[in-house]
């Protein structure tokens, strides 16, 4: 029997709203689950991990029962009482520790932020309010979002794949992929800068959502680079994908790149199936391209299952009425590297700038002379490492006398990459595609230490298929398409043109329901097991 | 590629104006791993870029009509003031406290 946990967000709030469980039942069994696997939280005072630390999921940094509990009896009442209710009601879910919740401590994952509670909600957790979900807790990511496995956070112990505990979720919404994952509520929301919600989902074996640049409010959110922060929703389903998008997305005068574009039921229109749509297929998402040690462009084959899983899923979308548009060139997308690394190092530098020991947060206990030593003590302990590396990296791109060639330059190349976008979404251009079909990563999830492996060239470029998509502001989502023969879970990724999220959700969505019968389904996480 | 590797004296120039601390350990590290990632840097040049691409300051357009309008510029205050204070490590009387701020000579 399907236990509660296990459901989706919107079977949990069909059931909620019959009356058939209290939201505080739910609640009540979430939390149980978390216990049951999660382990101690992610804190900054347990500088090593325990060997017992090994063997559990470790998604969350902060539990918010008594809050979560408040709103779900709340709903409860509203339920008895015969009042309107919200999508979501009673719903739990987790959110990344950079969307600001007023009240509740708010890190980032960086000891700089410690005890800092913010006194407003950003707009995302306002209208998941709206929506009647119940925030139930706060997830670890990488330190700023500054990774793409979790092992950057400052709150240890670090959190674990629950496909294979010594794996990593990926990064940085790696606590969210995980939790969701483990059970541990069927929702989390992400973040995504370079891949950041895309490349977990992958690893976890569920579905993420980056949605296009613009399209949700980055209100009250703390910044990585502000020119490609994204949010969006983590998932077991495609529907559950839909529907939080759906609440979450539109215009919000407080963050002036929200479009005045109006939002789709996504969810109601995932029933229209694919029948007609034109998916992409391009050989520079089947590789991996890098400068070698003699300054010329080398290629790297991703992982034969992976690109097997493409090939798999372009004939079922074939067989659903899809058109597959094979060999279509997206040349550009090897630049997006070094460009990426500008921008978002510069960027990242500016938005860091504001935590300063003196406002909130961190601030150093040793005495100090003046305003500049409290600064320069206070960041010096707060921040860890990769934040630091990517400060002085930051600073150093952005010098005036390098503007033109590094950050302007960056900025030209981000023209590039977006015009491969344009060119294959044209419609009276050659290609007229609805949809690209790409791996999302390179690979399966990899083990702890394995980014920074040298002679690793798929884990170094893990981001490699899903940074285009935030220089081109364009959306995408992952879903699982299978498990490789180690038992890991593969995501491929659907990325559309500006405001196409209802044709990728779709794509997605009709790959879940041709497969819902596949073995490979019924495999749960190591964790779980 | 153009050899533009960073020194202990610019490094520590940086460290001193980005205004963080480092530990001995953290310096060698991160100047070693700056001078490394300056090769990830250097791979701009190899983009080939028309001389007439224009810089963009973010992928997607914004064309006007989906634009926010200008708001009017009026002052709304925050609800709850202090509840902003009061995350602050130090404060009294309804305002951040902070160490001496010195003179700087500027130029």
């Amino acid at each position: 029997m399907t236990e509660l946990i296990e459901l989706s967000a919107l079977e949990q709030a069909k059931l909620i709203r019959e009356k058939k469980i209290s939201a505080v039942e739910l609640l009540e069994a979430t939390l149980k689950q978390v216990d049951a696997v999660d382990g101690r939280p992610g804190s900054l005072d347990t500088p090593v991990e325990e060997p017992e630390d090994l063997e559990k999921v470790h998604a969350f940094i902060l539990l918010t029962k008594a809050h979560a509990l408040e709103k779900a009896a709340e709903v409860d009442r509203k339920i008895a009482a015969g009042e309107a209710l919200g999508v979501l009601a009673g719903v739990p879910y987790s959110a990344k520790d950079v969307y600001c919740t007023k009240g509740i401590q708010t890190t980032a994952a960086s000891r700089i932020l410690e005890g800092w509670k913010p006194p407003y909600d950003s707009t995302v957790i306002e209208r998941m309010n709206q929506a009647g979900a119940v925030m139930f807790g706060k997830v670890n990511l990488d330190e700023f979002t500054f990774g793409g496995s979790n092992e950057t956070t400052a709150f240890k112990p670090t959190v674990r794949n629950p496909w294979g505990l010594d794996r990593v979720p990926g990064g940085s919404s790696g606590g969210s992929a995980a939790a969701v994952s483990a059970n541990e509520g069927a929702i989390s929301l992400g973040t995504d800068t370079g891949g950041s919600i895309r490349e977990p989902a992958a690893f976890t074996g569920i579905v993420g959502v980056k949605p296009t640049y613009g399209r949700v409010s980055r209100y009250g959110v703390i910044p990585f680079a502000s020119s490609m922060d994204t949010m969006g929703p983590l998932t077991r389903t495609v529907s559950d994908a839909a529907v939080v998008l759906r609440e979450i997305a539109g215009f919000d005068p407080r963050d002036n790149v929200t479009g005045r574009v109006p939002v789709e039921d996504y969810l109601a229109e995932l029933e229209e199936g694919i029948r007609g749509l034109r998916i992409g297929i391009s050989p520079d998402y089947l590789k991996i391209t890098y400068l070698d040690d003699d300054g010329n462009y080398s290629s790297a084959a991703i992982d034969p299952e992976i690109e097997k899983s493409v090939w798999r899923a372009a004939e079922i979308f074939r067989s659903l009425g899809a058109e597959i548009i094979e060999d279509v060139p997206m040349a550009n997308t090897k630049y997006s590297v070094p460009a990426y690394f500008v921008i978002t190092r510069i960027e990242a530098y500016s938005n860091l700038q504001r935590f300063d020991g003196l406002k909130y947060g961190h601030t150093t206990k040793e005495p100090v002379r003046d305003m500049y030593e409290l600064y320069y003590k206070s960041r010096g302990e707060g921040f860890g490492y990769q934040a630091k590396l990517r400060l002085l990296t930051g600073m150093f791109a952005s010098q005036e006398k390098f503007y033109e060639k590094y950050y302007r330059r960056a900025q030209r190349a981000r023209a590039l990459i977006r015009r491969d976008f344009d060119d294959a979404f044209d419609p009276a251009g050659k290609y007229r595609l609805d949809a690209i079909l790409t791996p999302s990563t390179p690979s399966p999830a990899f083990k702890f230490g394995g980014a920074t492996a040298s002679d690793s060239l798929l884990m170094q470029f893990a981001d490699q298929f899903t940074s285009p998509m935030n220089f081109a502001g364009t959306p995408g989502v992952s879903f699982p398409c299978g498990l490789s023969s180690e038992g890991l879970p593969i995501g491929l990724q659907a990325t559309g043109y500006d405001y196409c999220e209802s044709k990728i959700l779709r794509i997605a969505y009709a790959f879940e329901q041709a497969t819902s019968e596949e073995d490979w389904r019924k495999v749960k996480p190591a964790a779980l097991r | 590629m153009e050899d533009e590797t960073i020194t202990i004296e610019m490094f520590n120039e940086f460290v001193q104006v980005a205004e963080v601390e480092l530990t001995p350990e953290e310096a060698v590290s991160i100047r070693a791993k700056m001078n490394e990632q300056l090769k990830v840097i250097h791979e701009l040049e190899a983009i080939p870029l028309e001389a007439d691409l224009p810089p963009v300051i973010h992928g997607n357009p914004y064309p006007r009509e989906i634009q926010a309008p200008l708001r009017e510029d009026i002052w709304t205050p925050f609800e709850n003031p202090q509840s902003i204070i009061s995350q602050a490590p130090r404060s009294q009387d309804g305002y951040i406290v902070s160490p001496d701020v010195p003179h700087q000579r500027l130029g």
